[in-house]
């Protein structure tokens, strides 16, 4: 009888633990830190509360050694149309998701980072920095590039894309 | 016998919240003290708003061009304190709260603006200080600052601004929209989440991170369980966000010296935002524009580290100005 008691206590514990760490807002995670698993409280949230709408989309263009010659912007990664297969297999998918959230991470309020997620966002663009540098089409005289974040819907083409963030010049190669 | 799991969780979540909402109420409580500086005289004005605020005033050298200091967003007088024991005593101070914040009560009947503030900070001033002033401002303050010092040429001998808001920064950066969207979020879910509670949930370990060391940093992490706080600072962000997204409006032109002090997370994070701060500069006469390299947004007044050079760009303000 005891031991029921003690697993019911657990049990209550852990419920009131996920209940109150689906608040939408972060900043109320506190209890989650104390997690180091990352798995013992449940993440209920999904979409919650405003779920994603647009697409990220990176592009990136070169520039002159004195920053005064540029291409036009051109598109590094586009996401995949979809199709019925991928209900089942859609690899790329991964793909996708890591730019979304690399997206997410680098348009935080800068205001109102703390170290470690103004570390986490310094990451985030050397990671994108990184993506752009390999698939970038060189061309001789331009050493150097910037990179463009925009939101775009994909679909309603009446929409304007949203220009998020324009990164500093980043050499071609360091 | 042992209680069933539905009536144990349902005990321990009413017990949670019980203690969240005793929490929330210990914070309120709390952030209504007097401050800890012993130099501070507190004093109070129903202004012409009908907002009742209060004021705390450290006595310089009489007749001497005082230092009036204004809060940013979710923040009060209490997050000049660490700066102002770094200003030399003969310069006299005044801190002072917007309404809603610690003791200052809003009682306007209408709906929040911008000019409201900026008349209990000329209301405040005429009732604080004897003599001519230096206004200084981090964040919103900067802004209601620059605002105020339109409003009473006559008293006002030059304008610190300390990594301030512009007007115009959301049309003119996408980062700082984008980062807008997440603080709108927070503003707008917190004071009700606050009051049930959610004090104890904050991160404010990691949301105080820049105030290693400060030794009110106690005092402020109790002023972010504070209901009111967040209240305040929600009335004001729901009139700000959108006056923000539409681009402000143009600053008003100044006689004075405008000077601004930015953070070097935002030259670095937010280049765009000193072409801006340019522009605060211009809007007065001979002012310069500063950075303060390794700082942040909040580190900037918050940091034992970086309190002290924001202190002298203060002090150097006024005592340019006789």
């Amino acid at each position: 009888m005891r031991f029921i008691s003690v697993l019911n206590g657990l049990f209550a514990a852990w419920f009131v633990a996920t209940v109150v760490s689906q608040h939408p807002d972060r900043s109320f995670d506190k209890l989650r830190k104390y997690d180091k698993t990352g798995i013992l409280i449940p993440n209920w949230r999904f979409f919650a509360p405003e779920p994603a709408v647009e697409d990220q989309h990176f592009l990136y263009r070169l520039a002159t050694e004195d920053k005064t010659g540029h291409t036009e912007w051109r598109s590094v990664f586009e996401a995949s149309p979809r199709k019925a297969v991928h209900a089942v297999w859609f690899p790329g998918r991964r793909q996708e998701k890591s730019v979304f959230d690399v997206a997410a991470s680098l348009t935080g309020n800068p205001n109102t980072m703390n170290p470690l997620h103004a570390e986490a966002r310094r990451a985030s663009f050397r990671l994108i920095a990184d993506f752009v540098r390999a698939r970038l089409d060189r061309y001789p005289g331009y050493p150097l590039f910037q990179i463009m974040l925009v939101r775009y819907s994909g679909y309603d083409h009446s929409e304007d894309p949203k220009y998020d963030l324009i990164s500093d010049y980043e050499p071609v190669d360091p | 016998m042992s209680i069933g799991f539905p009536r144990l969780a349902a005990r321990v979540l009413a017990a949670t919240a019980a203690v969240g909402v005793a929490h929330t109420a210990f914070a309120e409580a709390r952030t209504m003290l007097a401050h800890s500086d012993a130099r501070l005289r507190g004093g109070r004005i129903r202004t012409s708003t009908s907002n009742v605020i209060s004021y705390h005033v450290r006595p310089g050298t009489p007749g001497g061009t005082a230092l009036v200091l204004d809060a940013g967003l979710l923040s009060s007088s209490l997050s000049w304190l660490l700066v102002l024991s770094h200003i030399p005593d003969d310069i006299p101070v005044v801190l002072y709260d917007r309404a809603g914040y610690r003791r200052s009560m809003r009682r306007c009947p209408e709906a929040y603006n911008l000019a409201e503030s900026v008349t209990d900070l000329v209301e405040v001033v005429a009732a604080a200080v004897d003599g001519p002033c230096v206004l200084a401002g981090h964040s919103l303050g900067g802004y209601l600052c620059h605002q105020a010092a339109a409003r009473m040429p006559e008293r006002v001998r030059g304008v610190a601004l300390v990594d301030p808001t512009h007007p115009g920064q959301l049309r003119n950066s996408g980062g700082q929209r984008a980062g807008a969207a997440s603080t709108n979020l927070t503003v707008r879910l917190a004071p009700r989440s606050i009051l049930a509670g959610g004090g104890l949930l904050l991160d404010k370990k990691g949301l105080l991170a820049y105030a290693e060391g400060n030794p009110h940093r106690r005092a402020l992490s109790w002023e972010m369980s504070a209901s009111s706080t967040w209240r305040a600072s929600a009335r004001e962000w729901k009139y700000m966000y959108p006056f923000m997204l539409d681009g402000g409006r143009p600053l008003d032109r100044l006689a004075v010296a405008v000077s601004v002090l930015a953070a070097g997370a935002t030259e670095s994070e937010v280049p765009e935002q000193l072409e801006l701060y340019k522009g605060y500069v211009d809007s007065g006469d001979g002012g310069e524009l500063r950075t303060l390299a390794g700082s942040t947004h909040l580190s900037i007044i918050g940091s034992p580290e970086y309190a002290p050079t924001t202190a002298a760009f203060l002090s150097e303000m006024v005592r340019g100005s006789r």
